[in-house]
């Protein structure tokens, strides 16, 4: 009965799968036990495996580009170093320390990189990488080498064969592989996706973007420190060329990309080629680092998906070829589902609708609301509430500002002046996954569908948020999904990607979307946008059916006509500003608004 | 009194040459929409190309520069047309590529002339004693040459149709395409003016500061600096930008000479952190 969620056996199996180079690893040193070259070598790439994914997790997995992984490899690196130096501890205390540093780096490295997206963020990074790595030299940590170099510390690996290194440096990638996939499995690692994917759709499906991406930064540092710090405790020495020059960052990126991003296990694979290639070029001498570095270029020229994602790829099709089966996708039998299901869901009291009550029992109360873009006041003085269990038209020509109401409300935008109350409560400038936790969905005007997530996968995300958890701890996470699928008639289509959607279908994921946060009031910006009118009529219908099952509606849109039956009451703007306010009939005949509508060009 | 003279002067020799670095690159970011990491590795080669014309062949230096010049306006959009163009969809791999880039023409350098730092054969010999201080001629033209090319570049740029096309392209690609401007043409030519530009700063920087291949990557931090200061994409804005990067780094190398570098970087962070859309910068939302 749950079709997007139910987990298929083989699952298993291809984690077991996963098993099988493990185990051939570790067997490796019996295999080859007369080549420590080649032990070390693999020591390397598995360091460079943990570097690479700690780099996926925050570059492939949530987006946020860092350009600068060596200021988290660095801080764990010199960390370690520096402990062991100055108070001789174990190895094995001062690894984690150099995670737990780095972690704090990488809050460090958040602050400024919540504010930035895209090339900023990318840049950002590379500074702040590219200046620990000046200023390190310029410290003096210790008297023991040139360019900021800590040698041969007390408490290190030196002492180890290089059989046993392998190992610790084998269990390490193991725990941090397994580590990594549970986080990008759970639903840290769906909320991580969503905010790479739309950050402004993440956070209208109510999630805390600010949060989720510090924690990004925080786990990635974590690992990558843990990785530097382990690198410095093998190598028996700390360096800026060792883990602190922007070689590192470049090489660590260059093994994740390699791989696949956004794959977690993609990276192992592009690090152990990389570095291999790499050590491998060795004798070619002073040649080694260019043909290395052309070999890169022409590589993530020819392969930018990465090698683990184009072989994927290629026996995904290999397999279809194989085993023709029928499209998973649509299972006519769900269609009846979704027909009987009504999904009576008084999760709240049913206020009855079209009350025509007195101020005091506003859901939603906006008062004065102001906002300015440089010289264009594109919101003045608007006054207007919301009844428990109505339904609100809100309409005004295009440009009227009534999409910019909604971000104000959702608190996308901050308002200049004025208020918002929902349920008695100010809620003026909160964030938006709070206003979303207080009960406020919104739709977007143009469907915002998470690409890369089935349809309830997509629904799966503002069920994140958590709201109805702390609402109703009966319902399990699938079930919620699926009830919202199939309120909004999406439950036959849940296994199919938005990008096979038709329009009508989009705007109704949407509204799914919006009330798999369990909102009290939904706002839907422009639903009918483009749609035909048998469409048309559908929608509505869902909308009304919605206000029955208890909700109350802000409906937007610049076409009077098709609301007039839907809603109870209209609010009318224009410029910004509240032309009027009534029973649709009341409104229509609305000098103001007649005058608004033929000069706007509108109707 | 000659320390301030000094710090006036040289600020501004410095300056100028980071302008031409700093516009050539926010130049390429406005039309093409990449950030070429590799703009600070032209700087260099461009240089080299001059090394070898005018000490290992033993040209004429005029014939040298131009040739240095002439070749970095030729590799620069071949490096657009073939490295950049095919993968400009996706721009983690553009930042990736042409930092790459960057690595292997360093690499290529130091194969070809050892890692060994050179010196360029001044333009014009000579010095002058000016307010208590000795500069050469070769800085006093470097830096009247800079000025002289954003001059030129201004007037281009905001009184040619060709200069209004590069104009629209950086505010609209498609917008300027519909109206009939040839982008990929455009385009090609900003990588060229990029590249020469990159070209004369190296000639000059090389003849009085000396150039190694794996150097500390200093102009493409400067290029940053001045550009992110700026307001990406902002042509004015990277001016202003390297002015304030050049004497903030001519003050600190006069007191603390081994901060040097860190200066910019400092900015940088402040800037990106306070106000990332820099000072003359449009918003990106």
């Amino acid at each position: 009965m749950t079709p997007a969620l139910a987990r298929p056996k083989w699952q298993l199996i291809r984690y077991a799968l996963y098993l099988i180079p493990l185990v051939f690893l570790f067997l490796v040193p019996q295999l080859f036990a007369q080549n420590p070259f080649l032990l070390n070598v693999l020591i390397l790439a598995n360091i460079w495996a943990i570097f690479a994914m700690s780099w996926d997790i925050l570059s492939g997995y949530t987006g946020q580009i860092s350009f600068g992984h060596s200021f988290f490899i660095g801080l764990g690196g010199y960390t370690s170093a520096l402990l062991s130096l100055a108070t001789g501890w174990s190895p094995w205390l001062t690894i984690p320390i150099g995670g737990v540093v780095a972690a704090l780096g990488g809050l460090i490295l958040a602050a400024p990189a919540l504010r930035l997206r895209g090339p900023y963020l990318a840049l950002i990074t590379l500074v702040i990488a590219l200046a620990l790595q000046r200023l390190v030299p310029m410290l003096n940590l210790s008297s023991s080498g040139a360019e900021g170099a800590i040698l041969c510390f007390p408490k290190c690996f030196i002492s180890y064969n290089v059989t046993t290194k392998y190992y610790y440096s084998l269990i390490l990638l193991a725990l941090v592989t397994v580590g990594l996939l549970l986080v990008a499995r759970s639903r840290l690692g769906r909320a991580f996706e969503a905010i790479r994917d739309d950050e402004e759709a993440a956070a209208a499906a109510g999630l805390h973007v600010s949060k989720y991406k510090s924690l990004a930064f925080l786990i990635s540092g974590f690992v990558a420190g843990l990785g530097g710090a382990f690198l410095v405790n093998h190598m028996t020495f700390a360096s800026s060329g060792l883990v602190l020059s922007l070689n590192v960052s470049i090489e660590v990126i260059i093994a994740a990309v390699l791989g696949g991003m956004g794959t977690i296990i993609g990276p192992i694979g592009g690090a152990y080629f990389m570095v291999v290639l790499r050590e491998y070029l060795r004798p070619l001498g002073i040649w080694r680092f260019f043909i290395f570095t052309l070999l890169a270029i022409l590589v993530l020229f020819f392969l930018p998906r990465g090698l683990f994602t184009e072989l994927r790829l290629r026996l995904r099709q290999f397999w279809r070829q194989l085993f023709p089966s029928t499209p998973v996708s649509y299972r006519p039998l769900q269609a009846a589902a979704d027909q009987a299901d009504g999904a009576p869901r008084p999760l709240q009291s049913v206020p009855s609708p079209k009350q025509a009550g007195d101020a005091s029992d506003w859901l939603l109360e906006v008062k004065d609301l102001r906002k300015a873009f440089g010289g264009l006041l594109a919101v003045n003085k608007m006054s207007f509430g919301v009844h428990p269990g109505e339904i609100l038209g809100f309409i005004g020509p295009n440009g009227a500002g009534k999409t910019t109401v909604f971000n104000l409300i959702m608190g996308l935008f901050h308002p200049d002046g004025g208020q918002v109350r929902f349920r008695g409560r100010e809620i003026t400038g909160w964030l938006p996954h709070r206003v979303v936790g207080a009960g406020i969905a919104r739709t977007f005007q143009i469907p915002r569908p998470f690409a890369h997530k089935t349809v309830a996968e997509n629904v799966a995300i503002p069920a994140l948020s958590g709201r109805h958890f702390a609402r109703s701890r009966s319902i399990r996470r699938e079930e919620w999904v699926q009830r919202c699928c199939a309120r909004t008639g999406l439950l036959a289509k849940a296994d199919i990607y938005p990008s096979e959607l038709p329009d009508a279908d989009l705007r109704r994921l949407e509204i799914a979307k919006a009330l798999a946060t369990d909102p009290e009031l939904l706002l839907l910006d422009e639903p009918f946008a483009g749609l035909s009118l048998a469409e048309m009529e559908e929608i509505s219908q869902l909308i009304e059916r919605l206000r029955r099952e208890g909700h109350a509606i802000v409906l937007v849109d610049h076409n009077m006509r098709g609301l007039m039956k839907l809603v109870d009451r209209v609010v009318v703007i224009n410029f910004g500003e509240k032309l009027a306010e009534g029973r649709p009939d009341q409104v229509a005949e609305n000098q103001d608004v007649q005058e608004a509508y033929l000069a706007g060009g509108g109707r | 009194m000659s320390t301030l003279a000094e710090i006036l002067i040289s600020g501004f020799l410095i300056s100028s040459l980071y302008a031409l670095v700093a516009v050539g690159f926010t130049m390429i970011f406005g039309v093409a929409g990449v950030m070429n990491l590799a703009h600070g590795a032209f700087v260099m080669v461009g240089a080299y190309i001059a090394i070898w014309a005018a000490t290992m062949m033993g040209w004429n230096i005029y014939l040298a520069f131009s040739l240095a010049i002439i070749g970095m306006a030729l590799f620069a959009p071949l490096v657009y047309r073939l490295l950049v163009r095919p993968i400009s969809k996706r721009p983690v791999i553009v930042f990736l590529i042409t930092l790459l880039l960057a690595v292997l023409l360093e690499q290529t350098m130091a194969l070809l002339f050892s890692t060994t730092p050179r010196i360029l054969p001044r333009l014009v010999t000579g010095d002058i004693y000016l307010l208590g201080i000795n500069i050469s001629y070769n800085r006093i033209v470097a830096s009247l040459i800079a000025v002289g090319i954003i001059g030129l570049l201004w007037f281009t740029v905001q009184r040619t149709k060709t200069g209004q096309a590069i104009l629209a392209l950086s505010m609209n690609r498609k917008g300027a395409a519909l109206v009939g401007i040839r982008a990929e043409r455009i385009t090609l030519l900003v990588w060229a003016i990029s590249g020469a530009l990159a070209a004369v700063a190296g000639l000059f920087s090389a003849s009085f500061l000396g150039i190694s291949p794996l150097g500390d990557r200093l102009p493409l931090v400067i290029a940053f600096s001045a550009v992110v200061l700026g307001g990406l994409g902002s042509i004015p804005g990277s001016l202003w930008a390297a002015f304030i990067i050049g004497y903030a780094e001519t003050i600190t190398a006069q007191f603390f000479p081994e901060a040097r570098g860190l200066v910019s970087l400092f900015i940088l962070i402040v800037i990106l952190t306070i106000r990332p859309q820099g000072l003359l910068g449009r918003e990106i939302a």
